[in-house]
Order: structure tokens, then C-alpha cells, then sequence
């Protein structure tokens, strides 16, 4: 009873990760999107100690170690993105950023 | 050796040319002495080396009188082998003495009659690429060379006719020769493949010598029918590079050139390799009776209908140009009943007072500034005393009076046509009648030009100016005359039973029948000759009586106006062309053009591009610039991949 | 794996809860607050397996710093509520994503399940961590050892990070360059 196989935490991971790629996907807000962003990190970051748990190996703490640091850099320069596209456009609307098309 | 025949006019062509193109073109005035001297002396250089070559060869013994001069090897495909060869035998050095004489004192001429011409070293390159062509054509030692040669001076028939080509009926002109021209090369390139198919080789002296081979092991193995099939195919180039019938159209427009071209190609040389050829691949002809009646009878026909023309026309030069055709008839029954040194000698004679009465007629229209119809003209006599001498000795020699040369050549084809074992009675009444009519245009053109009162002050001229028709200068004035020496003297080569030239071509043309024998006895032919002679004085005497009476002349052309209207308008010929041939061939241009050219092969290409641009721009909406666009795709993508590789595992 | 189920459930269930609501929030903030206890649920998950330097992690720079941001910039840009999120493409994107992923999970639990136990456990079993100083000790150890060239590395992406964030958003540049567009 004081079990939990490592695989009920790594669907659970999966479940937390497709959350939040399906937010990724359907959200119009730039930040939001963002944040979906930072939801599959951090499923990403919990596989990654499970398994450091279950194979008793602690790579994989380190490995998460950094990848948030990764996270917050990465975080810091999209927000200045987001101010400066703010900026010019005054919106944070996705469907307005399509500069690239075609 | 040989071929520096062939480079002095090639050279010139290149100097002349070259000239041209750096230099006058861009309008540097520069008269024509410099480029015709240079011309001139390129085919002049030829001349020389052509008399040198005649005489060396006169100094070999009479069985071995071939000079080969082989330069390299054209092409080698599989079984087919030609070489740039040029052979001089003594059929091809009296075309080569004829062809370079009359063309240099034509070169001469030029000069004096272009001398306004805004391009004249391009009238002289365009000259001296025709007489190199010319020269390939009668020295080439293989059919393939000739061709080469003959192709040649079709081109530059086209581009000296269409010389004035911002005139649309000049380049027009220009074009129907080359088409016409062409069509017969058909004939000659069916006939080439043949011969190769059958005999292995195109070349002169090795098809002789089979030729011969398969003669001497008998008849049988030879295939008469595939060698009339041959000759008659070559005879159909002859047709269209000699202008007989029905391809001689294009010779009366011809005329639209400058009248040294007129002179020169369309009398004395390009027209005459019909006969050149006919007469070297004599060893053909001689096989098949039936090919050498094909040849008689479309050149008696020939000459009886263009003479028959020649009658009712009023362009002095289009007279002489439907007399060459008829002429050129002549020749070809000369050597369709078996008369091949016949033919050759009439050629010799013609090119001498052919070109001295085209060159006459230049300078009568150069005097007349520029008139060319007959009935503007008259009483030339006392205003151009020297041409009228000489125009006199060319149309004396045409008409066939002796002593002039063109009674002798034209007799003795006549002659062999009563005389031949393939001539008969009929060729030699049509013939005769030609001649009449012959000795009856001549004069009638004669006199309307020299005789008679002048009738040209009546045409309007530039009030003021003063219509004053002038003898030509020296310089188209000498060239004539030597070209008139010659038509007086030069039938002596030809005097029958002392027949020097039958001698001289006889290692290539063979032995003429004794006709003497089998057509009852020299007395026949001394008889003949004298008929021959009466009917040309009668032609004379008819012309000059009734032109000296030009009223009269107008009455009986109103009362049989029929007949006058028909030769005027050459039988109407070339508008059966148009509406037979010309009209569908063009319809069906047009309904090929529209229905398959448009329609589908432009549909299909353009199709092809709007196909790709298509593709393109529906390809290109797969670019939105939205990323959550582009993380579907990538979903989509994980789904499909994950699901493949992980379905077997779970 | 020895943990305590409960807590584990619990904190599993409140992380997907609340993910769910930062997805389907209408309002910005409101996703930002939803995430914040997504991040501590998870601290809580990582504690539970001895992750103990991790959780610390996590709370001080994800909840600390990173949604703090987040907030910030929220709140600076003023964004209004947006009413127009509900379009029918993105519906139908999101239904189809949800599947998609109901699928994924499904299949990936099935792989995760079949998924058998590697023969030989690694060297860091909680009683050699316990012996060796304890989680955040034997991992800074690591860090400093094994790990020290990324760890360098990190540093200066740091400072990449920094420079290019104050030049993006430098209010100087970019005006004038918005100004010069005009």
C-alpha cells in the first residue's frame, strides 16, 4: 500500500504535458502561451526525477537543475519580447504576430 | 592545286565581306572600285588558273586527263565515306573556263553599273561566294560536293535577287527562287539516296566505274528500273535549278535583281548546272531510254512554251529571261537524245551571248535611267551606238545565223534531234519552230529597243530636267564588246565534222552515234542546215517587217487579242500556282496552326507552367506565420510517429 | 516506488486540476494564480519522491521568480479580458488536440507499464544519499564535480540571457525604431 508504480507518475506526467500543449495550441494570449510553455517544462522536469528515483541515479536532478535555470532565462527574454511586441503593436494577441506568413 | 580555283573567289568573299561588315555598314560612302577591283581580281586569279589547268591538262595523253586534288576527309558514317574532293576532267574544265571568264568580265562590269549603290562590297562578296559556290559545284569529284555547290548558288541566287530587299517584290522574289529551287533539291537529294542506297557510293568516278563493271557482265544485272527511277529524280533538281517546266516560275521574277546577277546567274552559270549535271552523270542516262525521253521531251516543251512567252512581253529583261528558259530547253534536248556535247557546246555558246545581251539590256535600262519596258523605248541606235553594235552580234548569235556561234551549237542539237536514235522527226519540226520563234522575239525585241523612232519623249518626265540617254561608260561597255568577240567566234569550237569540243568530251561524254550514217547520209545534214539557217532569216525578216510598221502591230494585236493576252500573262501559270498549290498549302497552314499549335501544343506547355504555379501557391498557404498553427502540425506529427513506433510495444 | 500514495494522489490531482484551469482560464492572472499552485503541488511531488534541492528549486525560482514575472508583466501591460479567445477554429483545434491527447496519454501509459525495472539500480539509494550528507549535498557535490561544465556553461547563458532581455526590451531602441516605421 505504500506503493506507487513509477509508471502511474509518468502518465501522470504525460497527462500534466498534453495539458499543457493543448493550451499551447488554443490560447490567443501571448503570455498565457508562455505559461503553457513553462507546464510542459516542468512535466518534463518531474519525469526526469522519477526516473532519477527510480533508477537511483541522480543525473536526473541534476539535469533538472538545469533546465529551470533554462526556464528562467528562457522566461526573462520572452517576456522582454512580449513588452516589445507590446509595444509596437499594443496587443498580445497571437493571431496578430503573423509576420512570417507566406 | 586545284582547289585555289575555289579559294580566290572565297577569299574575295571574305575580304569583300569583312569590308562590308566592319566598315560600310555603318555608311562609309565608298564607291564600288575598290571592292569590285577586288572582286574582279579574285575571279580574275581564277580565270588564270582555270587556262593553266586547261592547258596542263591539254598536255596530258586523252585517257588520263583527270587532275584529282583530294583535301580531307567531310564525313565517315558507318558505310557512307565523303571526301572534299575536287576533280578536273575535260568536261568540268570547259564549265570552269566559261564560268570564271564570263563571271570576271561580269565582275568588270558591276563596276560601272553599281557604282551608285549604297553597299557595293556586299553586292561583290554576295558575287564572289556565288562563283566559289559554283566552282564546288562543277569541280566536286562527289554528288555530295556538287550538291554543296548547287545548294550554293541557290543561296546566293536568293541573295543577290532580293539585293534591294526593302522593295517586298524583290525580296519576295528572292524567296520564290529559293522555294521554288528548293523543291527540286528534293528531287536531287531522292536521287542521291538512292544511287547510295544501291551503289554503295556517291562518288562521280567510282559510280562510273561500277557502272561500267555491271555493263560489261551484262545487262541483266543491271536495274533499269531503279536507274530511270535515278534519273529521273536528279532531272527533277535539273528542273528546278534550270527553271523547265513546271519549275521555271521563278527565273521571270528573278529579273528583280540588279542585271550583272541576271547576267551572270541567270544565263550564263547557276541555270546552266541542270545541264552540268545531266551531262556528267551521262553514264546514268545512257542506260534508260526512258529517262533520256523524259529529259527531251520537258525541254522541248520548255522551250516552245517560254518562247511561245517571250513573244508577248514588254519588260525587256523579262524577254531574255524567258528566252534563257527556252535556251535552256534546247540544251536539255540536246542531251535527252543522247547529244551530250551537243548540250554542253549550246552552253558554252549561250553563256557568251546570253550575258552579253543581259549586260546590253543593263546598259540600255542604265541609260534609260532606269526604263525597263520596250515599248518606252526606241532608236537607241544613234544614242548608244556601241551597245546597239554589240547587242546586234548576241541577237544574230541567238537567232542562229552563221557564221555566229549560236548557229553552230543550236544546229547541232537540232541536228541530233532528227538524227539520234532517240530523237525523232517531231523533236526536230518543234525545235525548229522554236528557233523561228526565237529569231522572231529577238528582233521584235531588237527593234522596239534600237530601231525605229524614239518614243520615250513622250513619257512624262521632270519638267525641266532633260531626258538625255547616254552610252554607257568604258568600263560596261568593253566587256560587252569582248563578250560580243565571242559570240561571233566562239561556235568555232563546235563546227560539225571538225567538232573540236564533241573531241574534247569525249573521254567523258562518250562518242556521239555516227548519225551521219543512220539518218541518211551527210547530204541530210548539210540539208538540214540550211533549213535551220532559212527559218531563223525568216524569224528576222518577220520581226523587222512588222515592227517597222508599229500601227500595224497594234491592229493585229487588237484582232487577236485572245492569244496575245494568254502569252502576255505566261499562260497564266502562276496564278494556277496560287490557286492549286499556293491556297490550300496555306489554308491548311493556317488550320494546323490554329487548331494544333495553339490549341493544343501551346495549351499543353502553358499548361505545364500553370500546373507548377498552382502547386506553388497552394503550397504556400501552408506558411501562416502562426506558430500554434505550426505546433499543431508538430501534434500531428507526434501522434502519427508515437502511434507507429510505440503501438507494437504497448 | 516507496512513496505515500495519498499524498502523492492529492498533489497529482490538484496539479491537474489547476493546470486544467490555467488552459481554460478566461483571464490572464487568473492562469498565472492557477500555475502558482501547479508549481507548489509539484514542489510537493518532488519532495515526496527525495528530491529535496529540486523542490527548494522549484518554489524559489519558478513560483519565486519566473510567475512572479509573469505577474509583473500582467500587470504592466494591463491586457484587457479577453472575450474574443472562443473562436471556432481554436474549438475544434482544442477538441482535437484533447483527443489527441487522450490517445497520447493512453498510449504512453501502456509504454510506460510494459516498461520493466533495469537489472542493476544505480549508486544514489536513499540510504547512501542518507549517508553521504543528505540530498542537496551529494547533488552539489555533483554539481561540482561531474557536472561542473555545464554548470559553467549555464552561467553564461546567464548572461546572454540578461544582455539580450534589457536590450529587447530597452524602451529607447525600440521607440525610435517604431517611430522611424511610422
Amino acid at each position: 500500500m505504500n506503493q506507487v508504480e513509477p509508471w502511474v507518475v509518468l502518465s501522470f506526467c504525460s497527462i500534466i504535458f498534453f495539458i499543457g500543449f493543448t493550451g499551447l495550441l488554443i490560447r490567443r494570449n501571448v503570455l498565457v502561451v508562455l505559461m503553457c510553455i513553462e507546464l510542459m517544462l516542468n512535466a518534463v522536469n518531474l519525469t526526469f526525477v522519477t526516473y532519477a528515483k527510480q533508477l537511483q541515479n541522480l543525473g536526473g536532478q541534476v539535469a533538472v537543475f538545469f533546465i529551470i535555470t533554462v526556464a528562467a532565462a528562457e522566461t526573462a527574454v520572452g517576456l522582454g519580447l512580449v513588452v516589445a511586441m507590446f509595444r509596437t503593436l499594443r496587443s498580445v494577441d497571437t493571431d496578430q504576430i503573423q509576420l512570417l506568413r507566406e | 592545286m586545284l582547289f585555289l580555283v575555289a579559294l580566290f573567289p572565297l577569299i574575295g568573299f571574305l575580304a569583300n565581306g569583312l569590308w562590308h561588315a566592319l566598315v560600310q555598314a555603318r555608311s562609309v560612302r565608298s564607291g564600288s572600285l575598290i571592292p569590285g577591283l577586288v572582286g574582279s581580281a579574285a575571279i580574275g586569279t581564277s580565270f588564270l588558273a582555270s587556262l593553266l589547268l586547261f592547258v596542263r591538262l591539254k598536255g596530258m595523253p586523252v585517257g588520263q586527263r583527270v587532275i584529282e586534288d583530294v583535301l580531307f576527309n567531310w564525313l565517315t558514317i558507318g558505310n557512307l565515306s565523303i571526301d572534299v574532293a575536287f576533280r578536273l576532267d575535260p568536261l568540268s574544265s570547259i564549265f570552269l573556263l566559261f564560268i570564271t571568264g564570263v563571271a570576271t568580265l561580269i565582275h568588270l562590269y558591276s563596276i560601272g553599273y553599281m557604282e551608285d549603290d549604297e553597299t557595293p562590297a556586299k553586292f561583290f562578296a554576295y558575287l564572289n561566294l556565288f562563283c566559289f559556290s559554283m566552282i564546288v559545284l562543277v569541280l566536286g569529284g562527289s554528288l555530295p560536293l556538287t550538291f554543296l555547290g548547287w545548294e550554293g548558288v541557290g543561296l546566293c541566287s536568293y541573295l543577290l535577287i532580293a539585293y534591294w530587299y526593302s522593295d517586298p517584290e524583290k525580296a519576295s522574289a528572292g524567296k520564290k527562287a529559293f522555294i521554288v529551287n528548293r523543291i527540286g533539291d528534293v528531287g536531287f537529294m531522292i536521287g542521291m539516296f538512292i544511287i547510295f542506297a544501291k551503289f554503295g557510293t556517291l562518288d562521280i568516278a567510282a559510280l562510273r566505274t561500277l557502272v561500267q563493271q555491271a555493263q560489261e557482265a551484262g545487262a541483266a544485272g543491271i536495274d533499269i528500273g531503279m536507274i530511270t527511277t535515278v534519273c529521273i529524280c536528279l532531272f527533277v533538281g535539273c528542273i528546278g535549278k534550270s527553271a523547265q517546266i513546271p519549275l521555271f516560275v521563278w527565273l521571270p521574277d528573278a529579273m528583280a535583281g540588279p542585271t550583272p546577277v541576271s547576267a551572270l546567274i541567270h544565263a550564263a552559270t547557276m541555270v546552266t548546272s541542270g545541264v552540268y549535271l545531266v551531262a556528267r552523270m551521262n553514264f546514268l542516262y545512257d542506260l534508260s531510254s526512258t529517262a533520256l525521253h523524259v529529259v527531251a521531251i520537258t525541254g522541248l516543251a520548255t522551250a516552245l512554251f517560254a518562247a511561245s512567252i517571250a513573244v508577248a512581253q514588254t519588260d525587256i529583261k523579262k524577254i531574255l529571261a524567258y528566252s534563257t528558259i527556252s535556251q535552256l530547253g534546247f540544251m536539255f534536248l540536246g542531251c535527252g537524245v543522247g547529244a551530250y556535247a551537243a548540250g554542253v557546246g549550246h552552253v558554252v555558246t549561250h553563256a557568251f551571248f546570253k550575258a552579253l545581251l543581259f549586260l546590253g539590256a543593263g546598259n540600255v535600262i542604265h541609260g534609260m535611267h532606269q526604263q525597263q519596258d520596250i515599248t518606252k523605248m526606241g532608236g537607241l541606235k544613234t544614242k548608244m551606238p556601241k551597245t546597239f553594235l554589240a547587242f546586234a552580234a548576241g541577237a544574230l548569235a541567238i537567232s542562229g545565223i552563221p557564221p555566229f556561234s549560236g548557229f553552230f551549237t543550236k544546229d547541232e542539237i537540232v541536228w541530233r534531234a532528227y538524227s539520234s536514235p532517240e530523237g525523232s522527226v517531231w523533236f526536230w519540226a518543234l525545235a525548229l519552230f522554236t528557233s523561228v520563234l526565237t529569231a522572231f522575239y529577238m528582233t521584235r525585241l531588237f527593234s522596239l529597243t534600237f530601231l525605229g523612232k524614239p518614243r520615250f519623249q513622250k513619257s512624262a518626265q521632270t519638267p525641266g530636267e532633260s531626258f538625255r540617254v547616254h552610252e554607257a561608260p568604258a568600263v560596261m561597255v568593253i566587256p560587252i564588246q569582248i563578250l560580243a568577240v565571242l559570240s561571233v567566234i566562239g561556235g568555232f569550237i563546235a563546227i560539225p565534222h571538225l567538232n573540236w569540243l564533241e573531241h574534247w568530251l569525249s573521254p567523258v561524254l562518250g562518242q556521239p552515234h555516227d548519225a551521219a550514217a543512220a539518218a541518211g547520209g551527210s547530204g541530210m545534214e548539210w540539208l538540214l542546215m540550211l533549213v535551220s539557217t532559212a527559218a531563223a532569216a525568216l524569224g528576222i525578216f518577220i520581226g523587222l517587217k512588222m515592227y517597222a510598221n508599229l500601227a500595224r502591230v497594234d491592229r493585229i494585236k487588237e484582232r487577236w487579242d485572245w492569244v496575245t493576252g494568254v502569252l502576255r500573262n505566261k499562260w497564266y501559270v502562276d496564278e494556277v500556282y496560287g490557286f492549286v498549290l499556293i491556297r490550300p498549302i496555306y489554308r491548311l497552314s493556317l488550320a494546323l496552326w490554329r487548331g494544333f499549335d495553339i490549341a493544343v501544343i501551346d495549351r499543353a506547355v502553358l499548361g505545364f507552367g500553370k500546373a507548377t504555379e498552382w502547386t506553388g501557391q497552394t503550397a504556400r498557404l501552408i506558411q501562416t506565420g502562426s506558430i500554434q498553427v505550426y505546433a499543431f502540425v508538430i501534434l500531428i506529427g507526434i501522434l502519427v510517429t508515437a502511434g507507429y513506433l510505440l503501438y507494437g510495444v504497448a | 516506488m516507496n512513496i505515500s500514495p495519498g499524498f502523492f494522489y492529492v498533489f497529482a490531482g490538484t496539479s491537474i486540476l489547476f493546470s486544467l484551469l490555467v488552459i481554460l482560464n478566461r483571464s490572464a492572472i487568473a492562469s498565472a494564480f492557477s500555475l502558482l499552485v501547479v508549481f507548489f503541488s509539484f514542489a510537493g511531488i518532488y519532495a515526496l519522491l527525495d528530491a529535496h534541492l529540486v523542490a527548494a528549486l522549484q518554489v524559489l525560482i519558478y513560483a519565486g521568480a519566473i510567475l512572479v514575472l509573469f505577474i509583473f508583466v500582467i500587470m504592466l501591460l494591463n491586457v484587457e479580458q479577453a472575450s474574443f479567445d472562443y473562436k471556432r477554429g481554436r474549438v475544434l483545434t482544442g477538441v482535437f488536440a484533447a483527443f489527441g491527447a487522450f490517445g497520447m496519454v493512453f498510449l504512453l501509459g501502456r509504454v510506460f507499464r510494459s516498461a520493466s525495472a533495469p537489472a542493476q539500480p544505480g549508486p544514489f539509494s536513499p540510504e547512501n544519499v542518507q549517508a553521504a550528507g543528505g540530498n542537496t549535498q551529494v547533488l552539489s557535490e555533483l554539481l561540482f564535480s561531474e557536472y561542473v561544465l555545464p554548470f559553467e556553461l549555464t552561467s553564461v547563458l546567464l548572461l546572454a540571457a540578461i544582455v539580450g532581455s534589457v536590450a529587447i526590451a530597452k524602451r529607447g531602441a525600440v521607440e525610435k525604431k517604431s517611430k522611424e516605421a511610422k
